[in-house]
């Protein structure tokens, strides 16, 4: 794979991934105040969760895993978000964990069922996630092919 | 946001689509409709995208505007990112004439790779490369995530199947001894359409994970996610190679050795291969389709000199140590895989034996070899009789091999050959249909 398929790819994954994290920061906006979720936002949500337990299970030490619903997310982008977050939230829980429970917290949310704090903790994740893959898909805008450190740095589903 | 920020950034994104929208050409029915047609519908998902974005920013509560202008932003930032390479492609897309025996090489492979066919793009590259683009695959993620229209335009139906980008170098776009390399590039949209790598994966997993397990133990650094990628990337490589090796035969192996090339060190931490172990594990397929006698008469300085440098080296760490055992696992599944794949179609060297010496007397005196005994030739027999001629007339040398590729008068003959071949083979099928009714 040359550079420029792997930056369109690089690209086309952050793009996937920013949408779903905004449209689930919506989510919880409007949980937060009692609003009522549309269409859109129940099936962020549903990707949101798979794609956490995805992350999960590529995190596994299986050699051959199968082949993952969301190819091309920029998995590396999950983990810096998930490290970003626990290192500024008390207690501090492990990063499988929290995905863990994210997860839980995000189908929560889509039945309607999340508490506060669950709706907050749903909330800040992807606000956060949805800021970094902005910015990643400034500097992807910016870059040129074969100098993206952003691609370069975030690898992907695709052969996972 | 402000609102007069937002009404920039919409006026931005408009601008910026309807340039995009007028440069595409129109939707024709040769070769890159189906690139102009996903682009087309592309562009109408961005431009809903920012309708819908719009509409819910006018009904929004004020705690939610900041979102939706994140989304707006984003849109944006998208546009930018996207527009070079759709604009590129379509303009691509709509100059597909010409070039006759590289379309000729193309559909060939489209043919015997990719069982769901492909549209092919041919964009020349400014890089020295050769590469492949499946542009649905590509753009899979982000379109899946714009708004579609109500009548739905699903990414995955084509009349003559996806559309894939074939980047050559712009350098020598004509360079016919290299085209087995397009045969390696084609076999990476092989694997997707195929799930070859998972059928690899799948055949000797349980030989792999204790291998696996030892490196992830050996080397606390090393992530089993990127270990895992690193290790599919260069089983995809192997099975490009191991697909370019069984259709093209000896032209693959030599193209190789000068393209990678074989002199290159290589590293423990690329998604290739080391490339002196390519160029073993295709020097060894190529002795398992019985090519050795072929390669020992016409070539047996180069193929000494391949045997003595492209031995297995010692490993200098756990990850290295992990990737070699590895390859020396999964060489045999991919074979038998490949194989299986191409059902047959592979080059074969009884045939190519009895037709040699007349390509080679044929190239000798500048004549395109395209027909042999009133037989049309195939083109991975004229390329392959290229290479031995150049590398026999620059005496069996590692420098023959690297000037081969630069005769010009021989690319030219070979490219005619393939395209008088494919003429000929047109009508040969129109006499068998004839004989047959």
């Amino acid at each position: 794979m040359d550079d420029r398929t792997r930056q369109i790819e690089a690209a086309s994954g952050a793009a996937w991934l920013g949408r779903m994290a905004d449209q689930v920061t919506l989510a919880a906006v409007r949980t937060h105040v009692g609003r009522a979720l549309d269409p859109r936002d129940v099936d962020a949500l549903e990707q949101a969760a798979k794609m956490l337990e995805d992350v999960m299970a590529i995190r596994g030490t299986s050699v051959a895993t199968p082949t993952l619903l969301h190819a091309m997310v920029p998995v590396d982008v999950v983990d810096a978000t998930v490290e970003v977050v626990t290192s500024s939230s008390e207690p501090t829980a492990p990063a499988g964990e929290m995905l863990k429970g994210l997860a839980n917290d995000v189908r929560l949310l889509r039945d309607g069922k999340a508490d506060e704090p669950a709706t907050q903790r749903v909330r800040s994740f992807f606000d956060r996630l949805s800021e970094i893959t902005l910015a990643g898909q400034a500097q992807i805008s910016q870059s040129r092919i074969g100098d993206d450190l952003w691609i370069q740095e975030t690898s992907s589903y695709s052969n996972s | 946001m402000d609102p007069r920020n937002i009404e920039l950034l919409e006026q931005l994104i408009a601008d910026h689509l309807d340039r995009l929208a007028s440069q595409l050409p129109p939707a024709g029915d040769g070769p890159g409709k189906e690139a102009v047609r996903l682009i087309g519908r592309l562009i109408e998902r961005f431009q809903l995208e920012r309708s819908t974005i719009m509409d819910d920013l006018n009904q929004a509560e004020p705690d939610e505007i900041p979102v939706h202008a994140r989304k707006l932003e984003r849109l944006f930032v998208d546009l930018k990112t996207f527009q070079p390479h759709l604009t590129r492609f379509a303009s691509d897309a709509s100059k597909q004439s010409g070039r006759l025996g590289l379309h000729v090489v193309v559909e060939s492979l489209v043919k015997n790779l990719l069982p769901n066919g492909a549209d092919p793009v041919i964009h020349l590259e400014e890089r020295h490369l050769y590469a492949t683009m499946d542009l649905a695959r590509s753009l899979r993620l982000l379109w899946n995530q714009l708004p579609s229209a109500a009548d739905g335009d699903a990414l995955w139906e084509w009349d003559s199947g996806p559309p894939i980008v074939f980047f050559v170098p712009d350098l020598d776009p004509d360079n016919s001894m290299y085209l087995p390399l397009l045969a390696h590039e084609v076999g990476h949209q092989a694997i997707f359409q195929a799930d070859l790598c998972n059928k690899v994966m799948k055949a000797c997993a349980d030989e792999l994970q204790p291998l696996f397990e030892a490196a992830l133990a050996n080397d606390s650094d090393l992530q089993s996610r990127v270990l895992r990628q690193q290790l599919r990337a260069w089983v995809d490589e192997m099975i490009c190679d191991a697909l370019a090796t069984t259709l093209c035969g000896p032209g693959f192996l030599f193209a190789s050795v000068a393209f990678l090339p074989v002199s290159s060190v290589g590293s423990a931490e690329s998604t290739h291969p080391f490339p002196h172990e390519r160029v073993r594990l295709t020097l060894e397929l190529l002795r398992q389709l019985s090519w050795e006698s072929v390669l020992n008469e016409e070539t047996p300085q180069i193929i000494s000199w391949l045997d003595s440098v492209c031995g297995r080296r010692t490993a200098g760490s756990a990850r290295e140590t992990f990737l070699l055992e590895a390859l020396d696992v999964v060489a045999p599944h991919i074979r038998t895989v490949v194989l299986d794949h191409l059902e047959g179609r592979s080059l074969d060297p009884l045939e190519f034996g009895a037709i040699y010496g007349e390509l080679r007397k044929l190239l000798d005196k500048g004549v395109p070899p395209a027909q042999v005994d009133g037989k049309s030739v195939s083109h991975w027999h004229i390329v392959a009789a290229a290479w031995l001629l150049r590398i026999g007339v620059g005496g069996d040398s590692p420098r023959a091999v690297a000037q081969g590729p630069l005769d010009d008068l021989t690319n030219g003959r070979v490219l005619k050959a393939i395209e008088l071949s494919r003429i000929l083979q047109l009508w040969e099928e129109e006499d068998s249909v004839d004989a047959r009714a």
